[in-house]
């Protein structure tokens, strides 16, 4: 650090330390953080016998899942050289019983106790920056008539926080839907809302009755499992939750997140936090009868473990993604609890069956990918889960098939090359991207094949189909840590067929477009490269142009036939300064790609 | 570390959640104001606290070192702060979406220096600012807690020392 730097690092230091703060709320007051850390703990006597009743459908479900013969090969875990060029499309495999999932998970508890805890950290970290760098999908689509979600893939819808069908306008927020009659225009007025607190609160009293009366067959066979079969019920009905959780810790457990709007049916998706899960959040989606505007009723309700990641909805069914990671400090033993995700309608939630839950070859992360698909036309028809062990991050979906991509680190390094890497900032960590595909019908999910690319990924644009080609752009690194951006082509069993690798060394890429044959890759240091790609020969992607410009893109989105809209942050020659910039590229000759206009919006100006 | 917290930690270690809860005290206010500063938000930072405390206490056997407790904490913090932008949904109504958490500081009490200071500086440059100036740590310790290598560190913190809009050195 030069003088200068220091001087400011200093005078910094001297205004924070200076600075008033507010007050620490009572919320983390030391009382309160003992009072959650004590609730986090589980007695482990408990939850063995609160589940003994359940051993019975465990032992049924065993049953068929011997009958339906899915053979599971875990091979343990083990590090090391990976084939960096020889990537084989796998088939998945699912597990053959529970007990199998508890050895993938007490392996993993082994591995973690070797590994540095930065490790998973460092997994979070990766996660975190993929959220930086995923641009928000609510921009209004500018050539339809009626204002509609800005969606990925034509005919797959993606969830909201407003939604408008011409006649209603629906926004969700603070966890309460509005419905606003648009017609006549000049006497706009709310003619519903939604409270989605409120409906969850109502779930705690049925479960509560079924409780008592013992209607519940999940829950009811025991007085304190309420948790099952409602979200809300763990709080009210078991002894340890209705002590001392004062009532304004509750509202803020609930967290509406989205919603769809289907003819006469609106799906509000969230999470909620229950405190007597081993994954701590559950993913709701309640279903309302909007027939009746002024009196929505509530139809269903559909939870599933986890926090809600995604969805996507195609004709009238819903596909959810949640994903949540096991407690590995809990003890496992032959119940479920804890380490098995459940999912269903309120009142029916039931664990998933081993065979629906698929492995990935060596996970190293003790945590779930849950993906339900529900008829919103026939929500008699039950549910269809199914669960990935190693979870995923990011998701693309077209109408036939959810591609999920699982961000995965080997590491390759040792003690020593651990003092190296210090020295020369190398890197001993292999990053790949794991790809799953599962194919979509009728609200049924079916896992498919997966296969594995060099790099990280950034956003669900990055993933592509296109004419039986899977494509996907990630950020690979070589052995010394410098990145680099590249695109893969890979075909209908996933496998590798053509690749481009080596763009922009030393970026890292923060947004991918692809249009039809061609892919639009962003990436950025100090200046940023708008890459053209040209995939019109699948097993050979090459490169056509590239535009270097200040600031960079972190979405891309296509305007009409040759023009590029990207938005993203403004910056010079050295860097990213404030404001908001706005690009229009013209790439009506791909081999020179030209930035057509520019907008710069800072706080309170706004600049061409 | 004095003997008696290493006692804590240790204790912390194997469950206890009184020890884990002092421990907690000595570093509460720094956290709460790290987070603060971060997340540019009290919700937010309240959000981000708690989670990192949560997920500290669950992972503690895992803590090596038991001397670098503190460093170990605020790296968790840090990792749920950047984890928290995935949150904006559901933390901000409709109406004030444009505030990104990201970039204002609007809903603090602070100093007009600091938030002058603040203002600009997306969420990893405030954590690379914040962990060096303030608490002190070196790049490469701070690259470990980012998941970075020590030289982006550096140029970030140059860079972000840069643009600090400031005067105070005069």
């Amino acid at each position: 650090m030069n003088k200068k730097d220091k001087n400011k690092s200093m005078a910094f230091h001297s205004v924070y330390e200076n600075s008033e703060m507010p007050q620490l709320p009572k919320e983390l007051s030391n009382e309160s953080i003992i009072n959650i850390l004590d609730r986090k703990e589980m007695p482990k006597s408990k939850i063995r016998k609160k589940y003994a009743p359940l051993k019975a459908v465990l032992a049924a479900t065993l049953a068929i899942t011997v009958i339906t013969g899915s053979v599971f090969i875990y091979d343990g875990i083990s590090k090391g050289a990976q084939l960096h060029e020889d990537y084989s499309s796998q088939e998945l495999q699912t597990a053959s019983d529970y007990s199998e999932i508890r050895k993938v998970f007490n392996n993993i508890k082994k591995e973690n106790h070797r590994k540095k805890a930065s490790a998973s950290l460092g997994e979070i970290f990766d996660k975190a920056s993929n959220d930086l760098a995923t641009t928000p999908e609510s921009s209004p689509g500018a050539y339809s008539e009626i204002g509609k979600t800005n969606v990925q893939v034509e005919g797959v819808d993606e969830a909201d926080i407003i939604k408008n069908d011409g006649k209603y306008l629906y926004s969700l927020a603070n966890n309460k839907i509005s419905i606003v009659n648009l017609l006549p225009a000049d006497k706009m007025e709310v003619i519903g809302t939604i409270d989605i607190t409120d409906d969850i609160k109502i779930e705690e009293k049925k479960a509560d009755e079924n409780t008592q009366a013992g209607k519940n067959t999940q829950a009811g066979e025991n007085t304190q499992a309420g948790n099952q079969g409602s979200v809300g019920a763990g709080r009210s009905s078991s002894p340890a939750a209705d002590t001392d959780y004062p009532e304004y810790y509750y509202n803020n457990d609930i967290y509406a997140s989205e919603f769809y709007v289907y003819g006469d049916t609106i799906a509000v998706l969230g999470k909620i936090y229950d405190y007597n899960s081993g994954f701590g959040f559950k993913t709701f989606v309640n279903i309302y009868d909007i027939s009746d505007k002024s009196k929505v009723t509530l139809k269903e309700q559909f939870l599933q473990d986890g926090s809600y990641l995604s969805s996507r909805l195609i004709g009238g069914d819903l596909y959810i993604l949640s994903s949540c990671a096991v407690n590995l400090y809990w003890e496992l033993d032959d119940s479920e609890e804890g380490y098995i995700p459940s999912s269903g309608y309120s009142g029916d939630v039931k664990t998933v069956p081993a065979k629906d839950i698929c492995i990935v070859s060596e996970p190293d992360e003790a945590s779930y990918l849950i993906a339900s698909g529900l008829d919103l036309d026939n929500l008699k028809a039950g549910a269809d889960t199914k669960s990935v062990l190693g979870a995923g991050q990011n998701a693309y979906c077209n109408t036939e098939s959810l591609f999920v991509a699982r961000t995965k680190y080997t590491y390759t390094g040792n003690l020593i090359s651990d003092a190296v890497a210090e020295i020369y900032s190398a890197s001993f960590y292999d990053y790949l991207t794991e790809i799953y595909r599962f194919s979509l019908d009728d609200g049924k999910i079916a896992f498919d094949c997966k296969g594995v690319v060099d790099g990280t990924v950034d956003d669900q644009f990055s993933m592509d189909e296109y004419d039986g080609y899977f494509r996907i752009a990630t950020t690979g690194s070589d052995k010394k840590g410098v990145t680099s951006g590249g695109v893969y082509v890979l075909d209908n069993k996933l496998k590798t067929v053509g690749k481009i690798t080596g763009l922009a060394k030393g970026e890292r890429i923060y947004a991918v477009r692809f249009i039809g044959e061609t892919a639009y890759v962003v990436t950025f240091e100090q200046t940023d490269p708008l890459f053209v790609i040209d995939l019109s020969i699948p097993e050979s992607p090459t490169l056509k142009g590239e535009l270097k410009i200040t600031g960079f893109s972190e979405y891309l989105h296509p305007v009409g036939e040759n023009l590029l809209l990207g938005i993203g942050k403004n910056g010079d020659m050295n860097g990213t300064i404030p404001g908001i910039k706005i690009s229009l590229f013209d790439v009506s000759d791909p081999k020179k790609p030209i930035e057509a206009d520019k907008l710069i919006i800072r706080s309170n100006s706004i600049q061409r | 570390m004095r003997q008696s917290d290493k006692i804590l930690v240790k204790q912390a270690c194997q469950g206890d959640a009184q020890a884990f809860g002092e421990l907690y005290s000595m570093y509460a206010v720094e956290l709460y104001k790290y987070a603060c500063c971060v997340t540019g938000s009290t919700l937010l930072a309240q959000d981000a606290v708690q989670e990192a405390v949560m997920c500290a206490f669950a992972e503690i056997s895992d803590l090596r070192n038991q001397e670098a407790f503190k460093g170990w904490l605020f790296k968790i913090l840090s990792n749920v702060c950047l984890r928290q932008f995935s949150k904006k949904y559901e933390v901000y109504a409709v109406g004030d979406a444009c505030d990104m958490p990201d970039t204002s500081i609007d809903d603090i009490e602070i100093s007009t220096n600091l938030r002058i200071a603040l203002e600009g500086l997306d969420t990893e440059e405030r954590m690379v600012l914040l962990l060096s100036s303030v608490s002190g740590y070196k790049s490469r310790e701070i690259a470990s807690m980012l998941n970075c290598s020590a030289s982006t560190v550096r140029s970030k913190l140059a860079r972000t020392l840069k643009k600090l809009r400031l005067e105070l050195e005069d």
